[in-house]
This record gives structure tokens, C-alpha cells and sequence, in this order.
């Protein structure tokens, strides 16, 4: 049987080729609609006919039929009638399986998920990055840098924590001109590397006393040697479980931002401004929202089960919350 | 954002008219069972209106001049000398006494004098007279107080007390406005607010709530910061038999889901919509969609220093080139029209003659062909001297409407081979970049008022330290401009509307895009509410409930 | 005793002066200050936008405007709202009864539901019940805050009716008796409270889980099972109160996490906070505004961890040397 630890890294390798694989695996753009008032909110698993015309435009209709050098596209409201040459020479008619519903726009719920696995995973994943780039080093630093360095640093950190980090993100939002991915990432990774520097911190302190490292200090290793070469290596466990847990924080973090408006700005799709988008209709076009906010859970679930794996393979811990 | 960025409404003549109407009101009943029983059941005292926004004080001339802040102090607290009437279709608009019973001009028009009515009482029972009218006048007026809409008394030398119902307006100048600036403002209590002297009003704003003396059908019995406003009937108001419902609630919801869900529920007895909000709602068995005109306009503008876009020909063919009918269609629906001008379909002046330029691409490519713009390199895009009539197209990225055109725009365009690159930069930004001139083409939208002076937007005069961002100059337009700024009489100038129409829609320092509209939802058992222009809340005080829901 | 309550308290005092400044850094390099805002509208005149630029200082140097804004923020003056012309401080207040209310209730919420699942976990650890308490508390920590609040909302709100959609109290909740304002006050409460406190259960519950089974572990507790008291007396008498140290300890975690979401909640719910008050001046470049939300929730932080921090150290006496 499947073990739960097996499943979580299961999951998100699942979503990570996904997102990574979105431009191939996706049927539809994730950003552009055709003939909205026919294909907006379908649910899933709807069928709908499909006509390209030679300047572009694709309709979509209930019912099709023949009538002439006319085909009659038959719906609810309107009835078109089109002539057959505007139609493209290849494949004019097809079929099309909406397999996770439309939205109001009647753009492809599939295809918008798999988009947005790709941007909120790569924020969650650079997010970390970013705190593990800024974490470490200042932890490893306040570790080994005597009293005053640790006392500044601690201090810097601490001022960090303080801020409740929704009003932190939201007035370095402000601060940094412009929008998008880049300035989300910067934003966040500016605001998530604290937790990960005072875990570094206390796992050296307690390693540069131990007995390998005093005797390698003794054979004349410098500090920047021991650290990369000893200290860190041996704080990663701990390090990483914290990442783990970080990267969770982020996805939803980015979902929070959507709410008040400062995530990926639309018509990008990520899975926080796609449950945003949704969720007017939560209970009616459940599956707008309904599908990233599985997925949201799904993922993070992935990681927290991740990192609690982690913590049971290595000495007891108590992990900075 | 929580904040509506979707128009920036110039500040224009006077308060009265510039009145925006974006805030979402919206209000409802207490009992969320649509009952149908027979027994008569006593008709509600209270009408509930959805809001996104808070307020912040009952002084006009030093709270910001707001949507809910204008209807609360407009249509409920206080009252102005005379009134505009919504008429502004057929002539003109015309003003309905209110405080004043009638006025009259001077024959060299230098002097206007209003004549009060002498039955109006302030709400602690002090007669409001001409005294009131000359207080409000110094109020508005005085430095310290700075209120921003002062610019509209700038021609007014004195307001003098001729006995304490008859008071005389004097005026450095004669010009069109004459009575809409006098008239604006609403009239402040002398006797209470001028007990605190004037260069400390800024700093005490929640003094005069304190100390509320109001004149008009409504006072404020409660306020909860962030939640509610809760307005009542002030007993002393001059006509006996209003206003016609007991309270009037302002329920402050930020979320606009939360606000849509009220509605929903029968919380709110009425809220202002926006078209995408109606078609999230669907049917509601109790509540009516009344729809109305906005005024705002949406447009391209084309900067006009740019070499691409100096030639009014090319401008034209821009217009051409647009499907403006399949935008509205897409994004608005029903809600928005298309206008063939800046004078909105609504106004009198408006030139009823000229139909919106078509979507015609093949007229478009004619005339860039004639304006020496064709595909030499075929490379797909136009090209003149061996350069490509490329262009960056500008929009505010916290608006989907305006991203959605920007597409649009790109993929139209781009069918007859102009190579459209859109950005979506932050909203200060934009504005910041119309106003240096520092664009090549963006959306923008204003907000319009009926005083239909166009000045500020087309002439030359506008380029530095007024909203010609496009740089447009022409001689000829300036000209009408200036003269229509003369008329007295505005409807004389009827033929002044009419060139300039003619001159704008030749030159098309614009594209202009649509003219959206909005909607008031309502609770279908509640009369006397008719939305216009200039209010979605229009007349509060003849509000009631025709039968219980 | 004494010598431990005065360093915390200086630590905190240190800490909130360079949360000050570093808030008024933050807002300073920020840009699109409000006057150029202004200066966006021709018709304002440039003797009034210059009037204002000296009226809020401006046009001082930024360590002179530091110094100034701090001074006066020891006095617990913060200024005018550049937008409303208010007193910031009267801003604050109408929002911190809000704020106060909505924190109380999740708080409440919070222990009323971990307590006895973090115990329940803690005293079978690696069992079913364990297990399933984990799924619990992870999903709710995995769910966006503001879907859960749409959910309920919709089902107990507007199709059952059984709780109001928002705001803090009824209409007319001034004119009902004392109890019966209680009563409505927290009938609107519970909605906010419930989805504000279950964000963070799985936080509160780990604490007390982890904690219970490190103290059933202790020489202390085990020496009362070698006397041979009572399973049910070893762990109220014993076990318990020793688990509370921790669990108070990490109260100043929860802080501001429980802010952050408050937000959310705040806008969700239309109700009255300071999250409310911080994001709207944010996006008005009200700068007054801004730095006085945020001071006020950082010092709300520190201050609850101070709290924290003392309450352990008077529980548990090695605390005080650490």
C-alpha cells in the first residue's frame, strides 16, 4: 500500500509537471475566450461544438445543423446562421470537451489550473529560494559573528517578525513600482526568510561547540571553511523542514494577496486570483473556484506532510513556528 | 483594490454638478421572508442603502468631496439656494427654487439677487437666513477653510445682506455660470458653526457632527465608524409633509461580494451596480434594476506630438480600424453606448446629426495608404520611410475592463497591420504620465459634467496644467471654445456645440470607446426613486415604502 | 523577578522604537506621496499644495520629520489623516474596539477547540484519533480563510438565515437592553470568530500536543505515576499545568498571525478593525494613517508577546534565566 509520505511527494511531483508542462498539457490559452455569451459557465465535462471561421473567430454553439451553404447554429437565445465559405478549409467543426467546466469568460477551467500550478508553484519554489539565499547566510552569520552581529541581526529579525506580515507585504507592495511575478516574488521572499534564519542560527550554535568541529577549528580551518564545509551541511535538515513549511505559507499567501487585490493581476491565471475570481459563484459555478482551492489544499497539505516526515526521520526538533 | 480606480473625475465647475455617482449604494429590508400574507402589516420606517465607502463629517466645505459624502449632505442634511433640475436633455438644465423662492439678475447682470423663503426653520428652531447665505459664502471662500471647490466663488466680490430674507450676490465679471456658481455649495448654520472660528475648522471635523444644526429633511441620529450612517427625520424641516420614510440607513460594506449577498438576502433595500454585478445577481423576485446614465465617457488617446498620430487622416483611420460595437458588446452588453462624440447622448447640445464613425477597416487601410502607410517589407505591418507604425499602448493594471479593451484594441489593430503593444502599469503612474505627456497611446476615461465646458479637455490652452494630454491644438476648435465661453445664454450657443462636434469628429483627437451606464437595484416595493445623471440618489426624502415586504 | 520584568520590558520598549523607525523608513521610500496625488487635479492651486507641504512638514529633511514624528508619537500624538483631517489616533480607536472584539473571539474560539483536541492527540500520540486530529487541524490551516467564510456565509447566512451577513451588531442594537445587545453583539460575532480561530487551531493544537507528550515524559510526572496516583489525577494536577507554560509561551506567535488573517476577515465580514483602516490609507498614500496601523499592530504583537513572556516566567521559573 501507498504510503501517506510516498503520496504527498507523489502529489506534488504531479503538480509540479503539471505546471511545468502547462503550455503541453493545457488544451486551451489560459487567458483568451471566444464567444463568451455561448461557453461561459459550463460545467465540467460539457461538450460543446465548436465553428473556426477563416478571420479567427471560433463560436460555439448547443446545436448545429446544415441548412444549404448554411450551417445554423441553434441556442437557448440566438439563432446564427453562417455561410459556409467564412468557415476555415480544415476541421471547421469539431467537438470540444470542457473536462473541468468554463468560467464566466468561458475560458477553460483545465487549462487556467494548469497554468496557475505553474505560477503558484514557481512563486512558492523561487519564494523559498529567496528565503534560503537571505535566511541562511544571516543566520549562519549571527551564529558565528560574536555578540554584536547576533545582537543586530536578532534584532533586525525580531523587528520582521513583528509586523503582522499582511501590513509587511502590503506596504513594501506599495513601495515597489510596478506589479507582476517578479515584484510578488521579491515581495514575499523580502518577508519569509526569518524563520529559516533563526533556525539556521540556533542548529550552528549548537553545532560549533560539538567536539568535530572544535577539532577541525584546531587543525586551522577559517570560519567561512567550517561553515560551508561543516556547519551548514549539518543544519540543513532542520533548514529544509522550515522550507518545506515556508513554501506552503506562500502559496497561500499568494491566494490572501488576490483577495485584496495584490496577487498575479489578471487575466494570468494563479490558483489565488482564480479562487478569488470564483468565488461569487462558489456555490453555484462551484467549479471555478472549487478546483484550485482543491488543488491549493492538495499542495499544501504535500508539503506540511513533507516536512512532518522529515521531522520524524531526525532527531527531535522543535521546529521554530 | 478596495478603492475604485476606474475613472478619474476631473474637478469641474461646481460640487453640485460634479457629483459622481460611483459609489455603490445599496439597501434593504429587515425581514428576509418575501411574505405574501394577506394581513396588513405596518409599512417599514426605514430604508437600507449599501455603500463601499465610510464618511467622514457633516461640513461640506472640509470633508472630501465624496459620492456618499455629496448625497448625504446634498439630499439629506442640507439644502442649496436652488436646485438643478435634471432636465439637461432638452435645454440647458434649469434650477427649481429651493431655499431661495425666486432670484433675479441685475440688468447688467453684475448683481444676482436671491429672495428666501422665510418658513425655513434650522433644526434647533433658529430662522436660517440671508445672514446663513453670507456665512457660507465666507466659509467657502476663506483660506484657512480651503475648500477645494472654492475656484467656483472666485468671481463672486460679496454677498451682501439686504434684510434677512433677500440677499445680493456681486460679480467681478459676466459669464455663463453666473447662477451655478452662486448657487453652489450647500448653506451652512452661522449661528452654530460660527461659534468655532474658520482656521480651525480643518483641524475639528468631528466638532460639527457634534454640534449638528442642519436644515434639510434628514439629520444624523447615528453614526458607526465603518459600519452604518443612520439618518433620521429632522421634525423642523420646512415642508410639512416630508420626508416620506422615518430613517434612511447607509450600511457600509467594503467586500463587493458581501454587498451582492445583502442584496440577496433582503439586508440592503438599495444598491447602485455595476453591469457585470447585475449579471452575477441574475433574477431577484424583489428587487427591480433601474438602469441609468453615467457620466463618464472611456476613450484612446492619442498623443498627439507623437508623429504617428499628428495627422487627424490617421487618427481617423484609427477610429475606423476599432470595432467599438464589439467591445461594447463583449464587456458591456445592454450597459453602454456608443457616442459620436464627447457630448454625451443624454445633453441638449449634443449633435444628434452626426452617427458614430463604423468599423470599416477597408477605409482605414485607404487612408493610411493615402497617408503613405503601407505593408513595402511584407512583413505584415505598415511601414512609412522604414519605419513600422508600431505603438506601446497604456492602461492601468488594477482595472480587467481596461486590460480587456487594451486586447482588444491590440487584436483589432493589428488586423490591418498596426503592431499594438499594451502595458498595464499602476494607476498613480498613468496619471502621472498623461499629465507629462509621456505616452504614446493609453485608455483613460473622465467623468463629465453638464455644464458641457469642453475647455479644459481640447484647448491649447489645456496642454500644460489641464487634461489635454493628447497635445491636440487646433486654432479653430480654441476658437469655439473661447466663444462659447461668452454665451449667457447657453442655449444660444447651441450652434458653437454643433461646430465644435463637427470639428472633433473630423479631427478625432480621441477614439472615443463607449459610454457606460449603470444600475440601481432596488426593492420593487419602494417608490419614488428615479436615478439621473448627476444622482443615483436622487431625492431621498420622497423615498417610501407602497407596502411591506 | 524584578531584574527579569525590567530587561523584557526594556527589549520591548528597544524593539518597538526600531519597528517605529523602520515603519517610517518603509512609508518614506515609497512612492507617489498624497500631494503629488494632489497635484494631479490643475485646478488646486500651488499655494495650496505648497500650504500643505508645510502644514504636514514636508518639506523638512527626513531626520528632521523622524525625530518630530517621534517625539510626538511618545506623546501618542500621530498626526492628522492626510485624507479625513482626523486624528489619527481617534482613526485607531474607532477601529481597535472592532479589532478587540474580533481577536477575543477567535481567540476564544481558538482554545475552546485546540485545547481539549492538542490534549486528546497528546496523550495517544501515533494513534487514529492523533491522526485524524492532524487532518483536521492541517486542513483548516491549508483553506483559505476568506472560501470558508464564502461557504458559510451562503449556507448559514443568506439561505438559512440563521446568522447575519456582517457588521457588528443589528441596526437597532442601541435601543435593546444590555443583554440583548450582548447577545446580538455576539451572534454577529460567531461567523468571523469561528473562521478567524480555526485558521490557527493547527497551530495551537501542535503546541499543546508536542508539549503534553514531552511533559507524560518528564521524571516529575513519572515520579507521581511511581507514587501511584490516579491516571486522571497524574494528568490534571501534573501534567496539565505544566503542558499551560508552552502553550502561553507561544501566544505571541499567534498574534500576529491572527492579525494578518483579521484583515480578511475584517472586509469579508464588513467589520469595524484596524485592518480595514491600515489597507484603505495604503492605498490613499495616507501616510499618517499607515504608520500608525502598523505601529499599533506591532506593538500589539509585542506587547502580547511581553504578556507572554512574563505570564511563563511567573508559571514557570526557569523561564527567567533564559
Amino acid at each position: 500500500m501507498l504510503e501517506r509520505k510516498h503520496l504527498a511527494w507523489l502529489v506534488l511531483a504531479a503538480f509540479v509537471v503539471a505546471g511545468a508542462c502547462a503550455p503541453l498539457l493545457a488544451p486551451r490559452d489560459p487567458t483568451t475566450y471566444s464567444d463568451p455569451s455561448i461557453s461561459r459557465n459550463r460545467p465540467p465535462l460539457s461538450q460543446l461544438v465548436a465553428v473556426d471561421l477563416d478571420d479567427g473567430r471560433r463560436l460555439y454553439t448547443d446545436q448545429l445543423r446544415h441548412d444549404g451553404d448554411h450551417v445554423i447554429l441553434e441556442d437557448v437565445e440566438r439563432q446564427r446562421s453562417i455561410p459556409l465559405d467564412q468557415l476555415v478549409e480544415h476541421d471547421a467543426i469539431t467537438t470540444q470537451t470542457f473536462l473541468l467546466g468554463t468560467d464566466r469568460f468561458g475560458r477553460d477551467v483545465l487549462s487556467r489550473l494548469l497554468w496557475g500550478a505553474r505560477v503558484s508553484l514557481l512563486i512558492g519554489l523561487l519564494v523559498t529560494l529567496i528565503a534560503l539565499t537571505v535566511g541562511l547566510p544571516i543566520g549562519t552569520l549571527a551564529a558565528l559573528g560574536g555578540p554584536v552581529v547576533d545582537g543586530v541581526l536578532m534584532r533586525i529579525v525580531d523587528v520582521f517578525l513583528a509586523f503582522p506580515w499582511i501590513f509587511l507585504i502590503i506596504t513594501l507592495a506599495a513601495m515597489i513600482d510596478g506589479s507582476g511575478l517578479a515584484v510578488l516574488i521579491v515581495v514575499l521572499g523580502g518577508t519569509s526568510w526569518m524563520a529559516i534564519s533563526r533556525v539556521a542560527r540556533a542548529m550552528i550554535r549548537e553545532l560549533r561547540d560539538q567536539a568535530f568541529v572544535t577539532a577541525t577549528r584546531g587543525l586551522g580551518a577559517g570560519p567561512i571553511y567550517l561553515a560551508v564545509q561543516h556547519l551548514i551541511p549539518h543544519a540543513l535538515p532542520p533548514i529544509l523542514i522550515q522550507a518545506a513549511l515556508g513554501a506552503a505559507r506562500v502559496v497561500l499567501a499568494e491566494a490572501a494577496l488576490s483577495f485584496i487585490g495584490l496577487g498575479i493581476q489578471p487575466p494570468e491565471p494563479s490558483w489565488g486570483n482564480m479562487i478569488n475570481d470564483g468565488r461569487t459563484g462558489l456555490l453555484s459555478a462551484w467549479w471555478v473556484a472549487g478546483f484550485p482551492t482543491l488543488a491549493l489544499i492538495v499542495t499544501v497539505l504535500a508539503l506540511s506532510e513533507i516536512a512532518e516526515t522529515l521531522r520524524h526521520r531526525l532527531t527531535p526538533y522543535r521546529l521554530e513556528p | 483594490m478596495l478603492v475604485s480606480r476606474s475613472l478619474v473625475a476631473p474637478a469641474t465647475r461646481l460640487a453640485l454638478l460634479t457629483v459622481a455617482i460611483t459609489v455603490t449604494l445599496s439597501a434593504c429590508s429587515d425581514s428576509r421572508t418575501a411574505s405574501t400574507s394577506d394581513e396588513a402589516k405596518p409599512l417599514p420606517d426605514t430604508i437600507v442603502i449599501g455603500t463601499a465607502i465610510d464618511f467622514e463629517g457633516i461640513n461640506e466645505v472640509v470633508v472630501r468631496s465624496t459620492p456618499l459624502a455629496n448625497v448625504i449632505l446634498y439630499q439629506g442634511l442640507f439644502r442649496t439656494l436652488a436646485k438643478e433640475r435634471p432636465d439637461y436633455s432638452t435645454g440647458p438644465a434649469t434650477f427649481e427654487p429651493q431655499l431661495a423662492e425666486r432670484w433675479e439678475f441685475s440688468d447688467d447682470r453684475s448683481t444676482l439677487t436671491f429672495f428666501l423663503r422665510d418658513d425655513v426653520q434650522w433644526s434647533d428652531g433658529v430662522p436660517l437666513t440671508a445672514r446663513d447665505v453670507r456665512f457660507s459664502w465666507e466659509a467657502q471662500t476663506h483660506p484657512e477653510v480651503n475648500w477645494p471647490m472654492a475656484q467656483v466663488k472666485e468671481k463672486i466680490t460679496d454677498v451682501e445682506v439686504i434684510d434677512d430674507h433677500t440677499v445680493r450676490f456681486h460679480f467681478s465679471e459676466v459669464y455663463a455660470q453666473q447662477l451655478l456658481d452662486a448657487v453652489g455649495g450647500v448653506i451652512l448654520p452661522a449661528h452654530a458653526w460660527g461659534e468655532l472660528p474658520f482656521d480651525q475648522w480643518r483641524e475639528n471635523l468631528s466638532w460639527f457632527l457634534d454640534n449638528q444644526v442642519v436644515a434639510g429633511p434628514y439629520r444624523v441620529a447615528d453614526w458607526q465608524p465603518q459600519q452604518r450612517i443612520v439618518l433620521e427625520a429632522n421634525p423642523n424641516y420646512y415642508l410639512a409633509d416630508q420626508p416620506k420614510t422615518q430613517r434612511i440607513v447607509f450600511q457600509i460594506v467594503p467586500d463587493r461580494d458581501s454587498r451582492l449577498n445583502q442584496l440577496r438576502a433582503g439586508d440592503l433595500d438599495v444598491l447602485e451596480l455595476s453591469p457585470d454585478d447585475v449579471d452575477t445577481l441574475g433574477e431577484l423576485p424583489d428587487v427591480h434594476f433601474r438602469k441609468f446614465d453615467f457620466r463618464q465617457l472611456v476613450f484612446l488617446t492619442w498623443n498627439h506630438a507623437n508623429p504617428l498620430f499628428a495627422d487627424p487622416a490617421v487618427r481617423r483611420a484609427l477610429t475606423f480600424a476599432i470595432d467599438r460595437a464589439e467591445i461594447i458588446d463583449v464587456l458591456y452588453g445592454e450597459y453602454a453606448v456608443l457616442p459620436s462624440s464627447p457630448y454625451p447622448t443624454y445633453v441638449w447640445a449634443r449633435d444628434a446629426s452626426l452617427e458614430p464613425r463604423p468599423h470599416d477597416p477597408e477605409q482605414a487601410m485607404a487612408l493610411l495608404a493615402e497617408a503613405g502607410w503601407r505593408d513595402t517589407d511584407d512583413d505584415g505591418i505598415l511601414d512609412k520611410n522604414g519605419e513600422a507604425f508600431a505603438f506601446e499602448l497604456l492602461t492601468n493594471n488594477d482595472n480587467q475592463l481596461r486590460m480587456d479593451i487594451a486586447t482588444m484594441v491590440q487584436q483589432q489593430l493589428g488586423a490591418i497591420g498596426i503592431a499594438v503593444e499594451t502595458e498595464a502599469i499602476e494607476f498613480n503612474t498613468l496619471i502621472s504620465r498623461e499629465f507629462a505627456h509621456d505616452f504614446e497611446a493609453t485608455v483613460m476615461s473622465i467623468g463629465i459634467d453638464t455644464s458641457l465646458d469642453f475647455s479644459w479637455f481640447f484647448h491649447t490652452d489645456s496642454i500644460d496644467g489641464g487634461y489635454n494630454w493628447m497635445q491636440y491644438r487646433n486654432p479653430e476648435v480654441d476658437r469655439v471654445l473661447d466663444e462659447i465661453g461668452t454665451f449667457t445664454d447657453a442655449k444660444a450657443a447651441e450652434p458653437l456645440h454643433h461646430e465644435l462636434q463637427k470639428l472633433l469628429y473630423d479631427d478625432q483627437p480621441i477614439t472615443l470607446l463607449y459610454q457606460p451606464q449603470r444600475v440601481l437595484a432596488t426593492d420593487r416595493r419602494l417608490s419614488g426613486i428615479e436615478p439621473n445623471v448627476i444622482w443615483s440618489l436622487y431625492h431621498l426624502e420622497s423615498w417610501h415604502w407602497t407596502e411591506a415586504p | 523577578m524584578a531584574r527579569f520584568i525590567l530587561r523584557r520590558v526594556v527589549a520591548a520598549v528597544v524593539l518597538l522604537v526600531l519597528v517605529a523607525t523602520a515603519t517610517f523608513g518603509l512609508v518614506q521610500a515609497a512612492p507617489g506621496q498624497p500631494i503629488e496625488l494632489l497635484a494631479l487635479d490643475p485646478r488646486v492651486g500651488p499655494e495650496f499644495r505648497a500650504e500643505l507641504i508645510r502644514q504636514y512638514g514636508l518639506d523638512q529633511p527626513v531626520t528632521v520629520q523622524w525625530a518630530r514624528w517621534m517625539t510626538a508619537t511618545l506623546r501618542g500624538e500621530l498626526g492628522l489623516s492626510f485624507s479625513q483631517k482626523r486624528p489619527v489616533s481617534e482613526l485607531l480607536m474607532e477601529g481597535l474596539g472592532g479589532s478587540a472584539w474580533l481577536m477575543a473571539g477567535a481567540l476564544f474560539v481558538l482554545y475552546i477547540v485546540a485545547l481539549p483536541l492538542g490534549i486528546v492527540a497528546g496523550l495517544r500520540p501515533g494513534s487514529r484519533v492523533d491522526r485524524a486530529i492532524l487532518v483536521f487541524s492541517q486542513f483548516f490551516w491549508a483553506l483559505p480563510g476568506f472560501v470558508l467564510a464564502v461557504v458559510l456565509l451562503e449556507i448559514l447566512g443568506v439561505r438559512l438565515g440563521w446568522f447575519p451577513l456582517g457588521l457588528m451588531q443589528d441596526l437597532d442594537a442601541e435601543r435593546m437592553s444590555s443583554m440583548d445587545r450582548l447577545l446580538n453583539r455576539l451572534h454577529h460575532l460567531f461567523l468571523p470568530s469561528l473562521v478567524l480561530g480555526l485558521s490557527s487551531v493547527g497551530l495551537v493544537i501542535g503546541f499543546v500536543r508536542s508539549g503534553l507528550i514531552g511533559v507524560l515524559a518528564s521524571d516529575h510526572v513519572r515520579a507521581a505515576r511511581a507514587r501511584g496516583l490516579s491516571e486522571s489525577r497524574v494528568l490534571f494536577r501534573h501534567a496539565l499545568p505544566n503542558t499551560l507554560a508552552p502553550v502561553i509561551q507561544h501566544f505571541g506567535v499567534l498574534m500576529p498571525a491572527l492579525l494578518s488573517g483579521a484583515l480578511i476577515i475584517e472586509v469579508v465580514f464588513s467589520w469595524p478593525g484596524l485592518g480595514r483602516i491600515g489597507y484603505a490609507a495604503i492605498v490613499e498614500r495616507d501616510i499618517p494613517v499607515v504608520l500608525g496601523t502598523t505601529l499599533l499592530s506591532a506593538a500589539v504583537v509585542i506587547m502580547g508577546s511581553l504578556l507572554a513572556d512574563l505570564l511563563h516566567a511567573w508559571i514557570d521559573p526557569r523561564a527567567r534565566d533564559a
